[in-house]
């Protein structure tokens, strides 16, 4: 049992064994703003005392592409990701953003455990006790959602940093904006692989409004789904039942003792001749949904 | 103007498009954003000169390959190309757009003569009189992205500032303005969308005329007065058709 009130979670006696295999834990991943994030993790159930190679993977979504950090720690149960150096373009990623989330993928190998390998994102570190509780109210979002009143769901979130697009100008705007190549974002492939979930989504009307653009359709709604991945504004959400596809607008998330327990978002259904209607989905999933 | 029609000869060059609905006078605020809108689809047209990224077309729908994949990267977008607060189209919430219109302003008579005046003709007190009227126009160009609104907005400031003076020649502006771009700024609607405008001001002559009743029909009564004495006669003269052969 940890230490109910502990508020050094990462010095915690160790839970009970309820596996002998290999088990890869991510205790931390805390920012150190706006300079560097600091990744700490521990092995459980290891067989021998040394011989553990450590890589380290970056991305913007659970679900990649990944970026190599580095691939040489050998018995280190510690990175310091110093990689944000926030330039004036959005060739690389920078911590100055409110909403900026990152994803580590932390691999293990040996030679006789094997490898395994665990993704954790930006989020404050918790005690066991306080760990407990967030574990069991995302278990019960996601039943609620998944077994309930949610439907399919395709998450594409935004890539804020990556490679220019040819169609880009010198200070970074965007001459085209129906680009295939970044879909209106000015980087390359403009959104990460899509994550797949499940999410709810409440009726409204839709406002429609006369201006100088003629008849003008908003529809705005709620939508409420799982913590993961946590979305910011200007993410995409298609809803694959029907193919359409939403903008995120204000995303609010639930919190407890710190971290997100699910997310209820503002979004905005997007025209049908938006761009972000070429992104690719993969609407037949294996195995197929629906 | 090459591509869209025009008035023939020197005295009929007015600022309205040939063809166009008879309730539009020339010079009404109908007629002179026709004129733009459809010189902006000429210059937009995908047989235009000077081939563009983007293309005016009358159907919005995104063109497919042969086997129904979307278009390549690099084919050119289609373009709306209306006239603001149109209503009456399927369209809606398209980008990236042009929209002309007048921007809110309103159109106003300048004087250039004392009360108007051009002339008078005393025997029939008929009077002409002549101004020039001064119309704004805005063109709003409208995109997803900030740097692709600038740069159609560019295009279109380009053309409007190249083509004054043939647009003066043929249509009979009394001067067309040079065109001012603003700056490129962000509004809502289903999504974030930024819009440069172009505007710039036209004006043309406008002249017109007034007969008052009042003299004709003195003049009608005078001649009734010395042709009947009295009205007994006149009445008599309708009813029997005395007068008629």
């Amino acid at each position: 049992m940890g230490v109910p009130l502990s508020q050094t979670y990462g010095k915690q006696k160790s839970p009970p064994k309820t596996t002998t295999d290999l088990k890869l834990e991510v205790t931390r991943v805390t920012g150190i703003w706006p300079r560097k994030v600091y990744v700490q993790w521990i092995l459980r159930n290891p067989t021998e005392k040394d011989g553990y190679t450590f890589s380290i993977h970056r991305s913007g979504s659970a679900e990649g592409p990944w970026t190599e950090l580095t691939s040489t720690l050998v018995d280190t149960y510690f990175f310091v990701d110093d990689g944000f150096p926030a330039p004036c373009d959005l060739s690389e990623p920078g911590l100055f953003s409110l909403r900026r989330s990152i994803y580590y993928k932390v691999t293990v190998t040996h030679v006789t455990d094997g490898t395994v390998e665990v993704v954790k994102k930006l989020e404050p570190g918790l005690d066991r006790r306080r760990a407990g509780i967030v574990r069991k109210l995302r278990r019960d979002a996601r039943v609620v959602l998944r077994k309930g009143s949610g439907t399919e769901v395709a998450i594409l979130k935004r890539r804020w940093w990556g490679e220019p697009c040819g169609c880009t100008t010198k200070t970074g705007q965007i001459t085209r904006s129906h680009c295939r190549v970044c879909f209106g974002t000015g980087i390359i492939s403009g959104y990460w692989d899509p994550v797949y979930g499940f999410a709810t989504r409440s009726s409204a009307p839709v406002d429609e409004r006369t201006s100088s653009q003629g008849n003008v359709e908003t529809h705005i709604l709620q939508v409420k789904m799982y913590y993961i991945p946590q979305v910011a504004a200007q993410d995409i959400l298609v809803f694959m039942r029907d193919n359409k596809r939403y903008i995120v607008d204000i995303p609010i998330t639930t919190e407890i003792h710190t971290v997100e327990v699910h997310q209820e978002l503002q979004v905005s259904e997007l025209s049908r001749s938006s761009r972000e209607y070429n992104i690719p989905v993969d609407n037949w999933r294996d195995p197929p949904w629906f | 103007m090459g591509g869209i029609t025009v008035n023939s000869g020197p005295r009929v060059r007015l600022p309205r498009l040939e063809g166009e609905n008879p309730d539009v006078f020339p010079g009404s605020p109908l007629a002179v954003i026709g004129l733009w809108v459809f010189a902006l689809r000429e210059r937009f047209a995908a047989t235009a000169g000077a081939p563009l990224p983007w293309i005016w077309d009358a159907d919005l729908r995104p063109e497919d390959s042969e086997d129904g994949d979307p278009l390549p990267d690099g084919s050119p977008r289609k373009l709306l190309i209306d006239s603001a607060y149109n209503v009456k189209k399927e369209a809606r919430n398209y980008r990236p757009a042009i929209y002309v219109g007048r921007g809110g302003g309103a159109v106003t008579p300048n004087k250039m003569a004392l009360d108007n005046s051009a002339g008078r003709n005393h025997q029939l007190d008929f009077r002409a009189y002549y101004c020039q009227a001064q119309m704004p126009i805005n063109m709003e160009c409208e995109s997803s992205d900030s740097g692709e609104s600038s740069t159609i907005a560019e295009t279109v400031w380009g053309f409007v500032l190249s083509t004054r003076d043939i647009f003066r020649a043929d249509f009979g502006f009394h001067e067309i303005t040079e065109p001012a771009m603003t700056d490129t700024a962000p509004s809502k609607t289903d999504k974030e969308i930024w819009t440069t405008n172009v505007q710039f001001g036209v004006a043309y002559d406008m002249r017109w005329g007034t007969t008052p009743i009042a003299p004709k029909l003195r003049d009608i009564a005078l001649r009734l007065m010395a042709q009947y004495p009295d009205s007994a006669a006149f009445f008599r003269d309708i009813a029997l058709r005395d007068g008629e052969e």
